[in-house]
């Protein structure tokens, strides 16, 4: 039986069983919980970040050769699209594969804390069925990720890091089916918070999602006008009353959710001192830093809602350079370092540097080959961790050769074979965040599969 | 009474038609603050085809939401009839207003224009169904001014117009009128696309070859007639085409620029130039299409040393005849018009006619249309009471229905809402991505996604959005009425003179608003809620409870889901 029939089945015996509003599976995972709360890793407060870079970012120019030859190669193979050497911000990870490395000229803020120790580089990462090599593709011998090189398909594999399957749910949201009963004792406020709306990475089994603007929640504006309470009292009467139909009982879920939550979380913002660092504005177009305010304000409060373990989600559109590929790729580099810098400096503050971890992801990478104005959808892209915890001023993984010929990408376009799975990325974040190793395999079914489950990039105390 | 009430609003029409003479040049009502509602109460005819609460149901799926005059005329008329007339109606354009306002020197021509002439058309137009049509297709053929396109006011209000025109035409029409767009070449670079060349070591742009095939026409997996997915033996979706495809079509799709341009300017070529077009199809320069041989769907070979339209043509032509564009096209329209899970039984009844339409025509989307509309499966009371039955409505649809349903006019007869997408986060032409504001495959975890269920509108909704358009719908209510004195000249006001007559007796008041919002499906509980509010509010003045009441009603789970 594979795995979508298993599904399918328990589906069924699970709604046999009672109509439990569950898929199955991970049932069991959960009840599973308390039986290994002792495997439950750390005991203070700790967070994950996800910082999702919408449309493919171009990782061959946020992390790019400075060697004078590997940058010739580089620049020969991207043609219009390469960035000048003496543009680049030089870094020295320890295993630099005896290559010279640099940053995008934008991300002074990430090159800064990457010299201090407090970034790291996870090297062409990307959705994997299985390790796969340029022989194995062409031949077809060993099965890849359906549609690849699609962005809803590839966005839904690094969120639910099963990329061989279609999934209900993604890796923290069953993270969240897992521990949030116990760390965080049930609180009606879920351990997951997008910041940038619906989201498959935070879908749990058990446990969804909740959603925040970078202003906060939002208030029902229901008692200065007209018969104020009167309309409230009716409209949660409506709300409270059962629905049959399955779109106006979710509706009304979901309505009530927003209601009772953001008096808890409305209270608690206004309650307490904003986060003073400044967080980059440009006026109002860097929407990644004025979501990681919020973040940053909501973990500034995390006590007074009880919550010991969350997971944000953030976002920042832009990256799917087709067209005008140099001067859009620039101003989100500018966006993301700006938003992230802060991010970090926010947590100083706070005192929570340690306690807190950014990570990035992205559909995919794009093509090394310009289509004249731009690149088109690659694969194995790098990605950055920021945080104290994180074992920084490094490269984890080998970089490809970005060179004409290279036996590093699927075809004479430049699309990079990930060396990394995403499933060995989020299993290492797991870990850090709290999953026992025991558990890793329940939340990641293919990790198995790969060479490791953590990459050590995150101090696993 | 109703007299009397009537020649107050000729007269305050009269006041208002004056107020806003400067500001005609806009694209503005013809029917502004004239008269208030015509007729307040008209009659069912003697001999109506239809019931009122059919009806109501009916134009809730069909138009932007039902008016009492329309229940009445599509009950005299029959739904056969009125489906014949709206296919006919010609297609209220945005063009003529972006064209005003460009006429006028003083006035510059921003995407808030665009947006004015989208509430106009959609909430007063007379051809509905046209209108409700292209919005359909503006979230399936998405082209958004929310990046590159954020300076392109007139081509995009021209794309507009493009998709209601051909609403009822054929899709293999529309398919290439969208293709050679210069707003679709834009947005996912086809326009200007050049051949490989191999001294700059660059490639074809492969981004409108991947979105026309995963979503204009044929979707990732191979599907049966009924829009179900065909399996393999393992149990696991086929795909449709793989990366080699992509490649080969970002070939066919090369050597496209403006029309009018010379054969030698393929870089510079604008429309500043004489002869060239910005909004005209685009035309090819031969040097910079690719001619080498192609592969396409289903293994279709494209000769070597074909031109580019030649190229062009034949590509459209095997992506319309592949066996998947009935049922992909037809179950997302279904989606849009309908009920989210189509049976696959209703969606192969729609497939086959869009595959046939019974004259051996292919794609003829008024026979879709149709079929759609007059199934059993839309049609059949029997259906509103499964649960899983029906569909979120679109926050914008649900707005739109607020203002047709209570004929809303502003003073100056304008719509002057400028960012929907801000409150109901949807934006005509302005989607965040090619992706549409919505998914069609989204599922709401629990109950929907348990049983295998979609619900595309639930992408857009949270415990923000839902928030965010309650709090626009209250001022769209408690401010937006007509004996409030809003600030925004601009702003449509319900009319609620009408509803003010009945304030008197609730069980009327409750039948006109059930018949009106809820097409006669308001439950018992519901009803029971509103009629509490009623008394609960009696201290205030008729207004403040009637608006009260209004808000409360369009926030209901009732009204936001259609079924």
């Amino acid at each position: 039986m594979n795995r979508r029939k298993f599904l399918s089945s328990s589906l069924t015996s699970a709604l046999a069983a009672g109509g439990l509003c569950s898929a199955g599976g991970f049932l069991q995972l959960a009840q599973a919980a308390s039986a290994h709360n002792s495997s439950i890793r750390g005991t203070g407060y700790k967070a994950l970040v996800c910082v999702f870079l919408d449309g493919g970012n171009d990782s061959a120019n946020t992390v790019v050769p400075l060697g004078t030859s590997e940058h010739n190669a580089y620049s020969q193979v991207r043609g219009d699209l390469a960035l000048d050497a003496g543009s680049l911000l030089p870094i020295s990870p320890a295993n630099d594969g005896g290559r010279s490395w640099g940053l995008h000229p934008e991300l002074t803020g990430i090159h800064n804390l990457f010299s201090q120790n407090q970034a790291a580089v996870v090297t062409n990462v990307g959705s994997l069925a299985f390790p796969i090599t340029q022989l194995e593709y062409n031949n077809g011998s060993v099965p890849v990720p359906p549609n690849l090189f699609s962005h809803s398909d590839q966005q839904s594999q690094w969120q639910t890091s099963v990329a061989d399957q279609p999934s209900i749910s993604g890796w923290t949201g069953r993270i969240a089916d897992l521990l949030h009963s116990t760390v965080n004792g049930g609180n009606d406020l879920s351990m997951n918070i997008s910041l940038a709306g619906n989201n498959i990475l935070q879908v749990g089994e058990l446990i969804n999602q909740y959603h925040l603007t970078n202003q906060g929640s939002v208030r029902l504006n229901d008692i200065t006008w007209g018969a104020g309470p009167e309309r409230l009292a009716a409209l949660q009467s409506l709300l409270n009353e059962p629905q049959a139909n399955l779109f106006q009982q979710g509706y009304a879920d979901i309505f009530n959710r927003a209601i009772n939550l953001d008096q808890i979380i409305s209270a608690g913002l206004e309650g307490a001192t904003p986060v003073a660092t400044p967080f980059p504005d440009q006026q109002g177009y860097n929407t990644l830093s004025s979501q990681l305010e919020m973040v940053a304000n909501m973990i500034n409060i995390q006590s007074t809602l009880g919550m010991n373990r969350q997971v944000f989600f953030v976002k920042l559109g832009g990256f799917d350079n087709h067209d005008n590929h140099l001067n859009d790729h620039a101003i989100g580099m500018q966006n993301l370092d700006g938003a992230v810098s802060a991010f970090y400096a926010a947590m100083v503050e706070l005192g929570m540097q340690n306690d807190v971890t950014l990570f990035t992801a992205s559909d995919f990478s794009r093509t090394w080959v310009s289509n004249g104005q731009g690149s088109d959808h690659g694969w194995g892209a790098s990605h950055f961790v920021v945080g104290g915890d994180v074992q920084g001023g490094d490269f984890y993984g080998a970089m490809p050769l970005i060179e004409q010929g290279s036996t590093d990408t699927v075809s004479d376009h430049g699309r990079c074979i990930p060396t990394i799975a995403v499933d060995e990325y989020a299993a290492t974040l797991a870990q850090w965040f709290g999953v026992g190793g025991g558990q890793v395999s329940d939340i990641f079914p293919n990790i198995g599969r790969f060479n490791t489950s953590d990459l050590g990039f995150m101090n696993l105390v | 009474m109703k007299f009397k009430l009537s020649q107050q609003w000729v007269m305050m029409g009269l006041l208002f038609t004056f107020y806003s003479t400067d500001s005609r040049a806009y694209c503005a009502s013809d029917v502004v603050y004239k008269s208030g509602i015509e007729d307040l109460f008209p009659p069912e005819q003697a001999g109506a085809l239809l019931d009122q609460e059919s009806a109501s149901r009916f134009l809730y799926q069909a138009t932007f939401g039902p008016k009492l005059s329309e229940v009445r005329r599509l009950q005299a008329m029959g739904i056969d009839a009125w489906l014949a007339e709206q296919m006919a109606i010609p297609a209220t354009l945005q063009r003529p207003c972006m064209e005003d306002i460009q006429a006028n020197p003083d006035l510059p021509l921003y995407q808030n224009s665009r947006m004015e002439a989208w509430f106009l058309n959609s909430a007063e137009g007379t051809d509905q169904l046209r209108q409700r049509m292209a919005f359909a297709l503006s979230e399936l053929f998405v082209v958004s001014d929310a990046a590159s396109l954020n300076n392109e006011v007139m081509g995009l209000a021209r794309y507009y117009d493009l998709l209601a025109v051909n609403a009822f035409g054929n899709y293999r029409d529309l398919l290439e009128d969208v293709t050679l767009n210069t707003m679709m070449g834009f947005y996912l670079g086809m326009f200007r696309n050049a051949k490989a060349d191999p001294v700059l070591g660059t490639q074809p742009d492969e981004n409108y070859a991947r979105e026309v095939l995963q979503l204009f026409s044929i979707g990732l997996h191979q599907l049966n007639m009924d829009g179900t997915e065909m399996l393999d033996v393992d149990d696991n979706p086929i795909p449709t085409y793989d990366q080699t495809v992509i490649e080969h079509f970002a070939r066919v799709f090369t050597g496209w620029n403006f029309s009018g341009c010379a054969e030698n300017n393929w870089q510079w070529c604008n429309p500043s130039e004489p002869g060239v077009e910005a909004y005209a199809p685009m035309e090819p320069i031969e040097a910079y299409h690719d001619t080498g041989e192609k592969t396409l769907l289903n293994g279709q070979v494209l000769p070597a040393g074909q031109t580019a339209r030649q190229d062009l043509t034949a590509a459209l032509d095997n992506i319309f005849n592949h066996p998947n564009v009935p049922p992909f096209i037809s179950k997302q329209l279904i989606q849009r018009f309908v009920t989210s899970n189509p049976s696959p039984a209703y969606v192969q009844r729609v497939a086959t006619v869009f595959a046939d339409n019974g004259s051996g025509v292919r794609g003829d989307l008024n026979a879709v249309m149709r079929t759609i509309l007059l199934d059993d499966e839309a049609r059949n009371p029997a259906f509103i009471h499964v649960s899983t039955y029906g569909k979120l409505k679109e926050p914008l649809i649900r707005y739109l229905g607020l203002l047709r349903a209570f004929e809303a006019r502003s003073r100056n007869g304008r719509y002057g809402n400028w960012n929907p997408e801000f409150s109901y986060l949807q934006r005509p032409l302005g989607s965040p991505s090619v992706f549409n504001f919505f998914s069609p495959h989204f599922q709401l975890p629990g109950p929907v996604r348990d049983q295998g269920l979609v619900s595309p509108e639930f992408q857009i909704t949270s415990e923000t959005t839902v928030t965010t358009v309650a709090n626009e719908m209250n001022e769209a209510v408690n401010r937006g009425h007509h004996l409030y004195d809003h600030w925004n000249e601009s702003m449509p006001l319900l009319q609620l003179q009408r509803e003010l007559l009945l304030s008197n007796d609730d069980n009327a008041l409750l039948d006109h608003l059930d018949l009106l919002l809820f097409a006669g499906q308001m439950s018992p509980a519901t009803r029971n809620i509103a009629a509490n509010l009623w008394i609960n509010t009696s201290g205030a003045d008729d207004i403040t409870r009637m608006t009260s009441l209004i808000h409360v009603l369009v926030l209901s789970p009732e009204y936001v889901v259609q079924r």
